[in-house]
């Protein structure tokens, strides 16, 4: 929901190290497994998902042919939620993928560098973590007008702070390890030794926040679509799912309940994959 | 000489303290520029708006025209409001016609409160359930109190409150529905429910960074020489949370974006008066003198907090000020 | 939802031939929960009040407010007729010139005496579009000048049947104190300047987006109303009025979504009562946008609606398919609702028909198809609906229709910009004035770009004429005409649903009480 996340600081002890498979983990893996595969497959599953059949709208849960009922559109409310984990799953991949691309090789290039290079970046960084994703995005979908990739792009930035922090903070502690002034030594590069060295280093870091900020950009997401701005109408959407269906739960509950629970669910899954990453790359447990 | 690097630690202190204000103010001003060109930026007219689509009379759009100097060059209505803002004139909000400093101040109160209030409800339960967390962990108590900070994260705050009011409040009648009640107490009962699907999201980070800070606190040598000396297990977490306090309560300082942030979807379903409602109407508006201002409010609000939270771990974190103090 | 709301729009006035009386099951009359006691009536509003001024926010609340608490010099009785208000009497000495006789006793809610001062003030502050400009109905007067101790004269710069409904709280016409327009200023109309006028009820208190608060005048000296007090909450959320209504919260919800009238309908503790409401739900083609410049175009999107699936299953029924831009109600004072039906019916009609779409389009300039959008206000679903029902069936005639959701504000600023061949219209009048939506629709620089001058001889004579009747045959004139251009294609007359929790009825509301008189006089406890 907000921008702010307290990244862990690569100080923090090791918490421990526990081998195998909780329940837990396994039941969150299967989720995202399967919510991959709704994302990609979804919509060729079920292509006429969006289209809407007034007439035959609000159907309650149980209807032959619509297990879950249908929406106040007349859409088949399994099928819309099926189709709707594109825009909720891969918004937010790609918000969380851009995030983790931009932050690192800015924050990166800061931590190594340092100078006026890391002290603008890091304001900035600063900046952008002062910002309230959710207002912001009122402010610039409500007057830009509402697009789907336009609210991504706009997220994107807004997360990509925590990577920057991340990656500059750990790049900082590494650069006087005795393996990197050797390899600066050696006669390598700087980006080589940033790209060779230093970014494999840092990647389990990067990698459970890259998960963390999934988890947030869905609420994030959904949180503006809730508020009509993110996806255009008629757009198979979770948050915009849970909008449109608020006006007519007394109908149909299912078409409000199925968004809402695949949100928290996918969110939980999400989360706690990216928990336990945290902790097995050192970090502890991450301060989402 | 200490006195002498006290001394030199406050000079820096002060100026790292003015550079962050200065900061600070650049970046309102930032903000006012950026929110300004948005909304010049955007389709819609002012003047339809203004008028409603009925009325095409030109004494009418004249006079429209030239109250909000709307045939004026974009970067003169910015200096001319600028100018007047910097007078102490917040201008006439173009959707209510009445002085924006009155509305948001009033329409802020009502957001405080909730933000307020919501804050200490997340500490009071957040951190007892994070060091219970911390001081078991492993355990199933530690299982599930990080299974319900997992489950607040990942709720959107407006499907919390919309949880909340079909469970206690339309099932069980235990709460009013809507509204801000008629002041004191009455007020604190109607913003009780949304302070807590506010709540919610933040006590979930919180618990989150108690339980991290101290299993930290508790892995450190200090801990390990109280236990050889026999302390018991409760001294010790007194001990362990009372060094812990300063990374908990800072950290909690700078969640406050994450609350203003989630007080809009709150007011919105529990129909609250607030900034974030106010905000959001002005926008669709192109309440320009509205926006602006509400923007600016809730950006010198984090800005403030940011360097309130930085100055408090500077001050109390006796690390952090040798560290400064030997720089 | 958020909108904001001009009269157009959002609408509601009771209609007197639909059921008036709210069954009162027989709950008892100890009132709100919220208020404290009988004299307290609770009522809730879907839409945010924001001034309470209507020459700024013209909003249909606005007008409700201001129906109880101000006047204008007339006003309209329960069967749509002008009756007087501040002006006792008024003659219309030549066509171009009106002279009002004022109530010499008239008294404001603090007490003061109205005097003509105060009137010409108040006309005054309403032909400022500086200090007014939502209001519209000033724009054909010349002069207003005191002629007697207790004298207005107003002419006009040109003849205009709908002048008279003008200077009236429906339309363009607050008296507020002389003192009150000085000292207001930038205030005028918020909690800071709460207006002072004649109305039965005062207002007392005011909190933008969330409060009002009436109370009985004491200074009043008409019937007198039943309730003390009246707070109007505003609870945008319409699950959360339905929620505060079943808990007594809240004893009068205004405002009851038109698709959830049914569900609303099987809460027992509930009695919901629809009445039409004079409004107006319709497409709207501009002329100079391409390809609805051609008339076979229109046709075969107009043919393309299926006005009556919308009514039945969108609308629950809660509507009537719609054959003109004038409605039944408004005829009321000549023909008898049958009449009015046929007369309105015998214009050009376009029914749902896909073949004869099909045809239409195949004989136009676009046989092939062609690509256009179609905006809707997210604050109405029925529209969404109706807009994706349109998509459904044009794209079986190989039209494609883009819809789109906007808000409220982008809404009216795509009305007649030149670049939208298709919108919807959605208004509701305020006024008693036959006339009111035709002059807009039809008059100069109209939405669709339409000129034709039999309909401007058909619109002259209806302004020019000295009766109701002559008045009306005008519109209908003009009505028949455009129907046959069909630019403006009729969908539906709305209809506005009010809920109570049975402990109040509305006695005797009619059609047009709800904006145009004190109608919380009418709000009697049940039984």
């Amino acid at each position: 929901m907000s921008a702010i996340r307290i990244s862990p600081p690569a100080r923090f002890a090791p918490m421990r190290r526990r081998g195998g498979f909780s329940p837990v983990i396994v039941a969150s893996v299967t989720v995202l497994v399967v919510t991959a595969f709704a994302a990609i497959f979804g919509t060729l599953l079920f292509p006429d998902a969006t289209k809407p059949d007034i007439l035959n709208s609000l159907r309650p849960v149980g209807t032959p042919g619509h297990l879950l009922g249908t929406d106040q559109l007349g859409r088949d409310v399994f099928a819309l939620s099926v189709a709707g984990t594109f825009s909720a799953v891969v918004g937010p991949v790609v918000i969380a993928l851009g995030a983790a691309v931009f932050g690192v090789v800015l924050g990166g290039i800061a931590g190594y560098f340092g100078g006026v290079l890391d002290f603008l970046g890091s304001r900035i960084a600063d900046l952008l973590l002062a910002l309230p994703v959710v207002l912001v995005g009122i402010v610039v979908a409500g007057i830009l007008g509402s697009g789907y990739w336009m609210t991504v792009l706009l997220l994107l930035v807004l997360f990509s702070p925590t990577d920057f922090r991340i990656a500059r903070s750990a790049v900082l502690e590494q650069k006087h390890r005795p393996y990197i002034e050797a390899a600066r030594m050696g006669g390598a590069g700087s980006m080589r030794v940033l790209a060779v060295h230093v970014l494999p280093n840092i990647m389990p870091l990067v990698l459970a926040n890259f998960l963390i900020n999934i988890a947030f950009a869905i609420v994030s997401l959904s949180s503006l679509s809730f508020l009509g701005l993110g996806v255009p109408d008629g757009t198979a959407d979770w948050g915009r799912q849970l909008t449109d269906a608020q006006a007519v739960i007394g109908a149909n509950p299912a078409a409000m309940i199925t968004p809402a629970l695949l949100i928290v669910l996918v969110a939980c899954a999400v989360n706690l994959v990216g928990d336990r990453l945290s902790e097995r790359a050192g970090g502890g447990p991450s301060v989402a | 000489m200490p006195s002498s690097r006290t001394a030199l630690w406050a000079v820096r202190l002060l100026g790292t303290i003015s550079l962050r204000v200065l900061g600070g103010l650049f970046l309102l001003l930032a903000i006012s520029i950026l929110v300004f060109s948005l909304v010049h930026l955007s389709p819609g007219d002012l003047v339809t708006n203004l008028l409603g689509p009925q009325n095409r009379s030109e004494a009418a759009i004249a006079a429209i025209t030239e109250r909000y100097r709307l045939d004026e060059p974009p970067v003169q209505q910015y200096f001319a409001w600028l100018g007047n803002v910097l007078a102490g004139n917040w201008g006439t909000s173009f959707r209510q016609q009445a002085p924006v400093a009155t509305i948001v101040a009033e329409r802020s109160t009502v957001t405080l409160t909730l933000v307020a209030v919501a804050f200490v409800l997340a500490l009071l339960v957040s951190i007892p359930l994070g060091v219970v967390a911390a001081t078991s962990s492993g355990s199933w108590r530690d299982q599930l109190a990080s299974g319900i900070s997992v489950l607040g994260i990942s709720a959107p705050s407006f499907v919390v409150a919309f949880l909340l009011m079909f469970f206690f409040v339309s099932g069980l009648r235990w709460f009013p529905l809507y509204g801000y009640g008629t002041g004191g107490l009455d007020t604190l009962w109607h913003l009780f429910l949304p302070a807590v699907a506010l709540a919610i999201g933040l006590g979930a980070m919180l618990t989150k960074i108690t339980r991290t800070v101290m299993i930290r606190e508790l892995a450190k040598d200090y801990v390990t020489s109280a236990r050889a000396r026999g302390f018991t297990e409760s001294q010790i977490n007194r001990l362990a949370l009372r060094n812990a306090a300063i990374p908990i309560v800072t950290s909690g300082g700078l969640v406050v974006t994450f609350l203003v942030a989630g007080t809009i979807l709150v007011e919105t379903v529990f129909a609250l008066p607030g900034i974030g409602r106010l905000l959001y109407d002005a926008v669709i508006y192109k309440d320009l003198p509205t926006v602006q201002a509400s923007t600016l409010l809730i950006a010198a609000v984090i800005v403030v907090v940011s360097i309130a939270v930085d100055l408090l771990y500077v001050l109390l974190d006796p690390r952090v000020r040798r560290r400064g103090a030997e720089a | 939802m958020i909108t904001t709301k001009k009269r157009i729009g959002v609408g509601a006035a009771i209609l007197a031939s639909a059921g008036l009386l709210l069954s009162g099951c027989a709950a008892p009359t100890t009132g709100s929960d919220a208020g404290g006691g009988v004299g307290t009536l609770s009522l809730a509003l879907g839409d945010s009040i924001t001034n309470l001024y209507p020459g700024i926010e013209a909003g249909v609340p606005n007008y409700w407010i201001a129906a109880a608490t101000a006047e204008g010099l007339v006003s309209v009785d329960p069967s749509g007729e002008v009756t007087g208000a501040l002006a006792t009497a008024w003659e219309q000495t030549d066509p171009l010139t009106y002279v009002f006789t004022i109530d010499d006793g008239a008294l404001f809610q603090d007490g003061s005496a109205v005097t003509i001062d105060d009137i010409v003030a108040s006309i005054e502050a309403a032909r400022d579009p500086e200090i007014s400009p939502s209001i519209i109905t000033w724009g054909n007067v010349d002069t207003v000048t005191q002629t007697g101790d207790w004298e207005i004269t107003i002419t006009l710069l040109s003849p205009d049947a709908s002048f008279i409904y003008g200077p009236s709280s429906s339309a363009g016409l607050f008296v507020f104190p002389a003192s009150y327009w000085e000292s207001a200023g930038d205030a005028l109309g918020t909690a800071a300047a709460l207006p002072i006028g004649t109305g039965p009820y005062q207002i007392t208190g005011f909190s933008p987006d969330s409060n009002i608060t009436l109370e009985l005048s004491e200074y009043w000296d008409g019937d007198a109303g039943s309730y003390e007090t009246l707070s109007f909450d505003v609870i945008p959320d319409a699950n959360t009025r339905l929620l505060a209504l079943e808990g007594g919260d809240v004893n009068l919800s205004l405002s009851v979504p038109v698709q959830q009238i049914s569900e609303w309908q099987t809460n027992e503790s509930i009695d919901v009562t629809t009445i039409e409401d004079r409004s107006y739900i319709g497409l709207t083609f501009d002329t100079a946008v391409a390809p609805f410049d051609d008339q076979n175009v229109r046709n075969a999107v107009a043919h393309s609606f299926d006005r009556q699936a919308v009514v039945d299953q969108v609308l629950g029924g809660n509507a009537e398919v719609a054959t003109s831009l004038l409605s039944p109600p408004q005829l009321a004072a000549l023909y008898s609702p049958e009449e009015a039906r046929e007369k309105l019916a015998a214009a050009q009609q376009y029914g749902f028909d896909l073949d004869a779409a099909a045809a239409a389009l195949a004989k136009s300039s676009v046989p092939q198809g062609f690509t256009a959008e179609l905006v809707y206000p997210d604050a109405y679903p029925e529209l969404q609906l109706s807009a994706e029902l349109l998509k459904q069936n044009l794209a079986e005639i190989g039209v494609t229709l883009e819809t789109r959701s906007v808000t409220t504000p982008d809404w009216f600023s795509t009305m007649g910009d030149r670049e939208h061949g298709i919108g919807f219209m959605h208004y509701t009048p305020t006024t008693a004035d036959p006339a009111e939506m035709i002059n807009w629709f039809l008059g100069p620089d109209n939405l669709a770009s339409f000129e034709s001058s039999e309909v401007d001889a058909a619109l002259t004579s209806a302004r020019e004429a000295d009766s109701l009747e002559s008045q009306i045959d005008g519109l209908l004139e003009a009505s028949s005409l455009q129907a046959a251009a069909n630019v403006y294609s009729p969908l539906w007359w709305g209809q506005r649903a009010f809920a109570t929790d049975g402990s109040v009825v509305l006695d005797g509301v009619t059609s047009f009480s709800m904006f145009t008189s004190a109608w919380p006089l009418q709000l009697k406890p049940a039984a």
